[in-house]
């Protein structure tokens, strides 16, 4: 498009890598800080002392003791290669438990997201067109109210409405006849997201379930994370009502409708965009505690089991797989700018 | 205006002088003597370089050439917008006593006071407007105490950026007489920069028409407005509009030109023999210059 | 010949902190087709208002106390807000002052001109296109750049823009305000230019400016306004030579021109702030010719087709 677009994209890709490498490193030191038989200790099962020698075996094993640059060094080069170790937390391979996980996030990530810019975008246009009036009034309490709540009330409380009290929707990502389907290999999950791997099983029950089960969660962030972006909205549409083109299209003899819809709805994309974009970029990082609440399995209680049981190496998949995910999102949100406003370039 | 300049000093040589900016001129080949007590007027509109000429010559802009000082001078600046010139936080009586406590280090309240209610009857201002806040007070009485702030230190130099643009028309003529007077009083040289060349004629001796960072005519301002060599300047006198006379019809032309003259592109002249000009300074007169090859 | 505007007797107060500030008295103004019409004001004289209330684009907090705009027989205070937006852009058109910022930056020109005959659904969006190119070409508006965002043209292009917008749906009445503060000198007559010659063509235009000596030129009839009244009206050429008004005497006195005088003559004192406007005459704070009677408010006058409002003359 522009000619500094190209300098710019070249820029950014090269930022990547040395952001990846710059995070990664600054953790490896942070948890090689620990002595190397504490290391060890996260690669043991059981609950009885170890010998000195059995400690030793680990830690030559697991390659948890010598110069920490040169163990960087091995890390990564294994890193590159897919070898992201071994996951005590899941038993599994780290990169096998990433890909079991992440789609369950990613998938209650983009069933959240998509309500709160339909939902939100709409919400904030009424209150900014009725200011200080009623639905003005209604729209902004109601969300800085759930906003300021703890995340972990609003998610308790619609488990006890919509499960303990009326049964009709349940925690976790499926439901146990879903589970034994999968077990005995009735229902293959090809991709890990339960929505698309319903429909490419023809599967329209376990669809259904799917869906029954992402609500709550999906409903719980809404609530909980709704109000910047809302806010967002409402500002800066009034921001554009002040402007002096908005004179302009009156004096044409445009109808509110129009210049709302045509107009002011394009010029509100760059903030909102931004409050959208970080919102998402969040959620993909696992929103913990939600995750927890709902018993959801994704990637945020995956990085908190293997924090508190010194899984180094799922520790070390966890940060990865955010980071990566942080800077590609970061990476988009400006390719969006520029795609959207057309006075940014970049020098 | 005084008329025996010739017998005073120069006290600010610019020579060459040009101020660039990543990959375009602000300014180039500027020559400007200034003299003791004269009034510099220069006329360019946005986009000209006035202002960067102004900060160049107080020392605030990084330059290429050579600017001489006769003796240590004081400068004193006034600027378009009264609003933003003045802080709205404080009182005008706080507003123009500042100069007098951080760079006259004076620090007698009495001495302070005796100064500020001088200032302030030499700008035609009520007494009283010593405890109002600007926010209270009209743009010409902003404008009144941004230049009692201005001569309150007894500078050497008065430039004014356009000070009179944001004011309206009943208004301008007041605070052009103040300027006038202040000058007579004074012992003060001037620069003033305007867009508007008859302010410019009222008030200079001398008159410089700037356009794109460059010179295109300067000499003393009856020569310059009476008998304009540049066409840019023919334009700037005949279309500014006056009620006496209907408008001299003006042709606006867009050339595509070769020419180094600087403002081939919009000249109503040019032809041919403009492609080999050299866009220098030629004399008219000892103390006329115009850029032009038709001179 | 009728009227194509009028606008008899119009008051417009405006509430501030819970407060009723009368800022237009009493104005009456006549547009004929094909005239172009001048209305001279300094700041706080309310010629912005007036043409805002004209096609009931005024602020919130303005409001209009009494009077009548009829616009080719119609009541605009009659009309309601649909009637009113289809006279917008079509029949009356308005040019914005604030050059950089009138225009929607993120979107391009084409579709901001075009989108009038679009909306008001004049033609179709061929049809639209083609009348946008056309009328951009004449006002010197390359075809290659129609596609481009308003931050790529300078200063006097988006005025220009901003004239082709309100030309393209064949209005009757051209409002133009400040149309060419912030141009340079070489531009400003050009854009004056393109204005006399869309009056030739048989569009009535309000010309709004403080600058005296653009009215001079360029109008046929002008508006005195100071304060929120007018002061004097009449052809132009009349009240340049031979100004009645003090206001407009001392004005057309106090500005610079080629005969250096040595002392200027300004007019003394400023302009009254909104919360300072005299109840009777109110140019009585900077008048030297004002008497006991100017406390009360002075009637119209008439002489010969030329209109003052002063006790002393």
């Amino acid at each position: 498009m522009y000619k500094g677009m190209k300098k710019f994209l070249i820029r950014k890709i090269l930022f990547i890598p040395l952001t990846f490498i710059g995070i990664t490193m600054i953790l490896f030191f942070i948890i090689n800080l620990l002595p190397p038989q504490t290391l060890a200790l996260a690669y043991t099962d059981s609950d009885k002392e170890l010998t000195k020698e059995e400690l030793d075996l680990i830690i030559e094993k697991y390659d948890l003791k010598g110069n920490i640059l040169k163990r960087y060094g091995k890390w990564l080069l294994k890193t590159l290669k897919g070898d992201l170790g071994y996951s005590q937390v899941s038993k599994m391979k780290v990169i096998d438990a990433i890909k079991k996980y992440l789609p369950a996030t990613i998938e209650l990530t983009i069933f959240s997201i998509i309500p709160i810019f339909i939902i939100g975008n709409l919400l904030g246009l009424t209150a900014a067109r009725n200011k200080d009036g009623l639905s003005d009034k209604i729209i902004s309490t109601t969300s800085s109210f759930f906003y300021s709540m703890p995340s972990f009330i609003i998610g308790i409380l619609l488990l006890l409405i919509f499960y303990g009290i009326f049964g009709v929707l349940k925690p976790q990502r499926y439901s146990i006849t879903t589970e034994i389907m999968i077990s005995q290999g009735l229902f293959k999950t090809y991709t890990n997201f339960m929505l698309i791997d319903s429909i490419l099983n023809l599967n329209p029950s376990v669809f259904i379930d799917s869906l029954k089960h992402l609500i709550l969660p999906s409903l719980s962030i809404f609530l909980g994370t709704s109000a910047s972006f809302i806010k967002i909205t409402r500002n800066s549409t009034l921001e554009e009502l002040n402007k002096d083109y908005v004179r302009t299209l009156r004096a044409k003899g445009l109808s509110e409708n129009y210049i709302f819809q045509k107009h002011i709805r394009k010029n509100i994309l760059i903030p909102q965009i931004t409050v959208g974009g970080l919102q998402m970029i969040r959620l993909l990082s696992g929103v913990v505690i939600t995750e927890t609440i709902f018993d959801w399995p994704g990637i945020g209680s995956f990085g908190v089991r293997a924090a508190r049981q010194l899984d180094v190496s799922s520790v070390m998949g966890f940060v990865i797989i955010v980071s990566i995910l942080f800077l590609l999102g970061n990476l988009i949100i400006d390719l969006l700018y520029v795609y959207f406003d057309p006075r940014i370039k970049y020098e | 205006m005084l008329e025996c300049l010739e017998k005073q000093n120069e006290i600010i040589t610019l020579k060459n002088l040009s101020v660039r900016y990543k990959n375009f001129y602000a300014l180039k080949d500027i020559n400007i003597s200034i003299k003791e007590r004269e009034v510099i007027g220069i006329c360019g509109e946005s986009g000209s370089g006035k202002t960067t000429l102004c900060k160049t010559i107080a020392g605030i802009e990084k330059y290429n050439g050579e600017i001489k000082f006769l003796k240590d001078l004081k400068f004193e600046f006034i600027f378009q917008d009264p609003t933003s010139s003045l802080n709205p936080k404080m009182l005008v009586k706080d507003i123009i006593s500042e100069p007098l406590i951080v760079r006259e280090r004076i620090t007698k309240r009495e001495v302070i006071c005796e100064k500020i209610k001088k200032v302030v009857a030499e700008v035609g201002l009520d007494s009283s407007i010593i405890e109002k806040y600007p926010h209270q007070i009209s743009g010409g009485q902003k404008q009144r105490v941004a230049i009692a702030r201005s001569i309150v230190c007894e500078p050497d130099i008065l430039l004014c950026d356009e000070i009179t643009s944001s004011l309206d028309i009943s208004v301008q003529a007041q605070i052009l007489n103040l300027l006038k007077d202040i000058y007579e009083k004074r012992n003060l040289t001037m620069i003033f920069v305007s867009h508007d060349i008859f302010a410019l004629y009222y008030i200079s001796t001398t008159i410089i028409v700037l356009y794109k960072g460059m010179i295109l005519e300067k000499g003393k301002a009856d020569e310059v407005i009476k008998n304009p060599k540049h066409p840019y300047t023919k334009i700037l006198i005949s279309s500014i509009l006056t009620t006496e006379r209907e408008c001299i019809d003006i042709e606006v032309r867009e050339n595509k030109t070769k020419s180094r003259c600087i403002f081939s592109d919009r000249c109503f002249i040019y032809d041919k023999e403009c492609d080999s000009f050299e866009n220098e300074l030629i004399n008219v007169s000892d103390t006329h210059y115009a850029r032009c090859i038709k001179v | 010949m009728e009227n194509l505007l009028e606008i008899r007797n119009l008051s417009i107060d405006a509430k501030i902190d819970n407060n009723f500030y009368n800022i237009i008295k009493d104005i009456d103004i006549r547009v004929k087709k094909g005239e172009m019409v001048g209305i001279v004001g300094e700041s706080g004289s309310g010629k912005t208002i007036t043409s805002l209330a004209i096609i009931k684009l005024l602020e919130k907090n303005l409001f209009i106390k009494n009077g009548e705009i009829i616009f080719e027989g119609k009541n605009i205070m009659e009309l309601d807000d649909d009637e009113m937006r289809k006279l917008r852009g079509r029949e009356i058109s308005f040019v914005f002052q604030e050059v950089l910022t009138a225009l929607n930056p993120v979107m391009d020109i084409e579709t901001q001109v075009s989108e009038v005959l679009i909306h008001h659904r004049i033609c179709d969006k061929e049809r639209a296109i083609q009348k946008t190119t056309k009328i951009l070409k004449e006002l010197g508006i390359p075809l290659d750049k129609l596609k481009h965002y308003p931050h790529n043209f300078s200063g006097g292009q988006r005025q220009r823009i901003l004239i082709a917008i309100s030309l393209i749906g064949d209005p009757k009445l051209i409002i133009a305000d400040e149309p060419t503060t912030a141009l340079d000198v070489i531009t400003q007559i050009e854009i004056l230019k393109i204005l006399k010659k869309i009056k030739e063509e048989g569009k009535s235009i309000i010309l709004i400016t403080h600058n005296i000596s653009i009215v001079r030129n360029f109008s046929d009839y002008v508006y005195i306004m100071y304060l929120g009244e007018i002061m004097e009206s009449g052809k132009t050429l009349d009240v340049m030579s031979n100004p009645i008004h003090p206001y407009t005497k001392l004005l057309l006195n106090s500005i610079v021109t080629l005969e250096k005088k040595d002392r200027l003559k300004p007019i003394e004192g400023n302009i009254p702030s909104i919360y300072e406007i005299p109840t009777g005459c109110r140019f009585i704070t900077r008048c030297p010719f004002k008497t006991d009677k100017c406390i009360k408010e002075p009637p119209i006058k008439n002489k010969e087709g030329r209109y003052f409002r002063c006790w002393n003359v």
